[in-house]
C-alpha cells in the first residue's frame, strides 16, 4: 500500500483545517483530520504520518475523526501529534502506541518573582546551578531512590505523594493537570522490570529532546489571561521538559508485547503491529491503562522532584525572599478518560493524545479553580533559539478537537539528519553569541535538538489559534538552556 | 545497537546470562524484539553496553545465551526509550538472517 497520501486526496475545510475523508481507504471508520496550513501541509506530506493518521482512524471505536495537530510527524505505529478519542462503552480500544513509550512525556512552567533584569546578571550562575541540581543525560541517575512501598506509594500518589514526602509544595499540585495525581494507578500494573528501571530515575530530565530552561516573558498577548496565570512582559519562567523515564518506556514495552498476540482473539486486524491495542474493558485493556496511569503519576512525580530541586538552587543562588511559583503542569503524551459531546449525545471515551495536549476551555470543571474562569495554561516547549508559547484552551476546541491543541514546534528532521547537518559547537556559539546560556554536557546533543531540526514553531501555535482551538497568552524567549546529551 | 549510542567505557568487562522464551507458535520477529528488549532493560538497569552475544540455545520461540560487554558511565549519543514493532522485518537469506528493527530514542 502507498505509504503516502497524495495531496489531492486532502480535502480543505477552513484555512487551517484539512480532512482525509473516510472514503480514502475502505477500512477507515472516521475521516482524518489535520489543522495546518497551506504553508506546512507540504513540509507534512514529505513524510508518512498522515498515512499513519488514516492508519488510526481504522481502530475499533474511533469518534468523529483521527486528528492531528500542525507539529504531526512521523512515528512509531501513530503519528506524533496526534489525537483519538475511542468510545469505551461500544467496544473502543486502548493503545499503548497512541499513548506513546514516554507516558507522560509533559512540561511543568514556574514563574519567577523577580523580573529578567534584575536576574541577567546572574544568569550563568543560575543555569550553572539548575544543571548541578538536576542530573540530565543517559544513565544519570537520581538523588532520590525509591524502593518497594514506597515507589508504590508514588506510582498510585503522584505528585500528591511527593508532597506528602516533604518535596514541594501543595501549591505546585494544586496548579497541576490532574493535580497531579490520575485516578486508576495501580502499582501491581507496574512490572518488576519498569521499576527496577524507574526507581532511581526521580528528578532527572533524561535525554533526547528533554530539557530544562530558563526563559523571559517576551510578549504578552492577553493580558487578562496572562494575569491570572501570573506572567507578566519581562518576568523570568523555568520550563522543565520530561517525562516517565526508564518506568514508562518499559511499561509501554510489556504492554504493547502483551497486546501483541491477542489481535486476533479480538479480531482485531492492524496495519501495523505497533498500533497493537484491546478493547479498553478488556483484561488486557484494563491492565494497560492502570499501569499508564501509574506510569502518568511516575511522570508528574519526576516533573514535580524536578521543580523542588530547582527551586532550592534558585534560592540558593539569588537567597531565600527569591521564589518560583509553578504555573501549571500538562502531559502531553497520556491516555485519558473524558466525556465529550458527540453527535448530540455524551460519550466517555478514552482520549489518546500522543504529541498532543489537553486544551480544556474555560469553565471545564476539570480545570484547578484558579483557571476556571478562563480555561487552563497549555505549555508549548520550542526550540532553544527560537521561543516557547504559553497558550489557553478555548470553548471551540471543545468541539473542534476534542480539547486538544499542539504539543510543540515538530520535528522535520530525525536527531541523526539533525546531527550531520549541524556542528553542535557552532550551535553553541551562536545561541551564546544571543546571550543564552547554554550548560549541556555535549554538543552532539545540542545538535539534535538544533532549531533547523523542528517546524517553524510561531508557525504551530498560530495555525491552532487560526483554527480556534487555543489562543496565544504569552511567548516566553530563552535565557539558558540545560540539557543532557 | 549500542555501539550507535556511544558508550562512555570503563575498562570493567561484564557477562550477563539471558534467557528469553515466548509462548505460541515460532515467530523469529518477535524473538528478535524480545531479545533486543531483553538486552535494553539489563543495559538501563546495569549499565553496561554489549557488543557480544554468546548463544547457549536458539530455537523458534526461545534464546538463551551471556551478552558480552563493558561496564558503562553513560552513553554519549542518547538513549534508546525502547524496541518497536514498527517497520520490523527478517528476512532469511542464503548466510543466515537479516532483520530491519527501528528503536525509539
Amino acid at each position: 500500500m502507498e505509504q503516502k497520501v497524495p495531496k489531492e486526496k486532502l480535502i480543505k475545510l477552513t484555512d487551517n483545517l484539512y480532512e482525509i475523508p473516510q472514503s480514502y481507504r475502505q477500512d477507515m471508520r472516521v475521516p482524518a483530520r489535520v489543522f495546518v496550513d497551506d504553508r506546512m501541509l507540504d513540509n507534512i506530506l514529505d513524510d508518512r504520518s498522515l498515512w499513519q493518521l488514516t492508519n488510526v482512524a481504522t481502530l475499533p471505536g474511533i469518534q468523529k475523526a483521527a486528528f492531528a495537530m500542525p507539529d504531526i510527524h512521523e512515528g512509531y505505529g501513530f503519528p506524533i501529534g496526534g489525537v483519538a478519542a475511542m468510545a469505551i462503552h461500544d467496544g473502543g480500544v486502548i493503545s499503548p502506541g497512541g499513548i506513546g513509550y514516554d507516558i507522560n512525556c509533559g512540561v511543568r512552567l514556574l514563574v519567577a518573582n523577580q523580573q529578567a533584569e534584575e536576574l541577567m546578571v546572574k544568569m550563568k550562575e543560575l543555569g550553572d546551578a539548575l544543571f548541578q541540581a538536576v542530573p540530565s543525560g543517559v544513565g544519570k541517575g537520581g538523588s532520590l531512590v525509591l524502593k518497594g512501598a514506597e515507589l508504590d506509594h508514588v506510582l498510585t500518589g503522584g505528585a500528591q505523594r511527593m508532597v506528602e514526602l516533604g518535596y514541594g509544595i501543595q501549591a505546585d499540585v494544586d496548579c497541576c493537570e490532574e493535580f497531579g495525581c490520575m485516578q486508576g494507578g495501580d502499582s501491581r500494573a507496574i512490572s518488576f522490570r519498569a521499576k527496577e528501571r524507574g526507581k532511581g530515575q526521580l528528578g532527572t530530565l533524561g535525554s533526547g529532546n528533554h530539557f530544562l530552561e530558563i526563559q523571559k516573558v517576551e510578549e504578552v498577548f492577553d493580558e487578562s489571561v496572562a494575569s491570572t496565570f501570573g506572567l507578566t512582559k519581562g518576568a523570568v519562567t523555568v520550563m522543565i521538559h520530561c517525562g516517565s523515564r526508564g518506568l514508562g518506556h518499559q511499561t509501554c514495552t510489556d504492554h504493547v508485547r502483551k497486546m501483541v498476540p491477542k489481535m486476533s482473539e479480538y479480531n482485531i486486524k492492524l496495519p501495523d503491529r505497533e498500533l497493537a491495542c484491546a478493547p479498553f474493558f478488556s483484561p488486557e485493556g484494563q491492565e494497560y491503562f492502570a499501569a499508564m496511569a501509574a506510569s502518568a503519576n511516575f511522570a508528574w512525580a519526576n516533573r514535580h522532584m524536578i521543580g523542588h530541586n530547582v527551586r532550592q538552587a534558585w534560592k540558593s543562588v539569588l537567597g531565600d525572599t527569591a521564589d518560583l511559583r509553578t504555573v501549571y503542569d500538562v502531559a502531553h503524551n497520556v491516555g485519558k478518560r473524558e466525556v465529550h459531546e458527540i453527535g448530540g449525545k455524551k460519550v466517555e471515551v478514552i482520549m489518546h493524545r500522543k504529541g498532543a495536549t489537553r486544551a480544556f476551555g474555560p469553565g471545564s470543571p476539570e480545570v484547578c479553580e484558579l483557571y476556571r474562569s478562563v480555561g487552563h495554561p497549555v505549555l508549548i516547549p520550542g526550540t532553544m533559539g527560537t521561543a516557547s508559547y504559553v497558550l489557553v484552551g478555548t470553548k471551540g476546541g471543545m468541539h473542534e478537537s476534542f480539547g486538544s491543541t499542539c504539543h510543540g514546534a515538530g520535528r522535520v528532521m530525525s536527531r541523526r539528519q539533525a546531527k550531520r547537518t549541524v556542528r553542535g559547537s557552532t550551535l553553541r556559539e551562536e545561541l551564546e553569541r544571543k546571550g543564552i546560556v547554554v550548560c549541556a554536557s555535549s554538543n552532539a546533543g545540542l545538535a539534535e535538538e538544533a532549531p533547523v531540526a523542528y517546524k517553524d514553531v510561531h508557525n504551530v501555535v498560530d495555525i491552532v489559534e487560526g483554527a480556534g482551538i487555543a489562543r496565544k497568552v504569552a511567548k516566553l524567549v530563552p535565557l539558558a538552556v540545560i540539557k543532557g546529551n | 545497537m549500542f555501539a550507535a549510542l556511544e558508550p562512555i567505557k570503563t575498562g570493567v568487562v561484564v557477562e550477563r546470562p539471558f534467557a528469553v522464551e515466548r509462548t505460541g507458535g515460532p515467530d523469529p520477529e518477535i524473538l528478535l524484539i524480545d531479545f533486543l528488549s531483553e538486552a535494553l532493560y539489563h543495559s538501563d538497569v546495569h549499565g553496561e553496553a554489549y557488543d557480544r552475544l554468546k548463544i547457549e540455545t536458539i530455537t523458534g520461540h526461545s534464546i538463551k545465551g551471556v551478552l558480552q560487554g563493558v561496564k558503562i558511565e553513560g552513553f554519549e549519543g542518547g538513549e534508546i526509550k525502547a524496541v518497536t514493532h514498527h517497520d520490523l522485518r527478517v528476512e532469511k537469506k542464503e548466510d543466515g538472517y537479516e532483520a530491519q528493527v527501528l528503536f525509539d530514542l
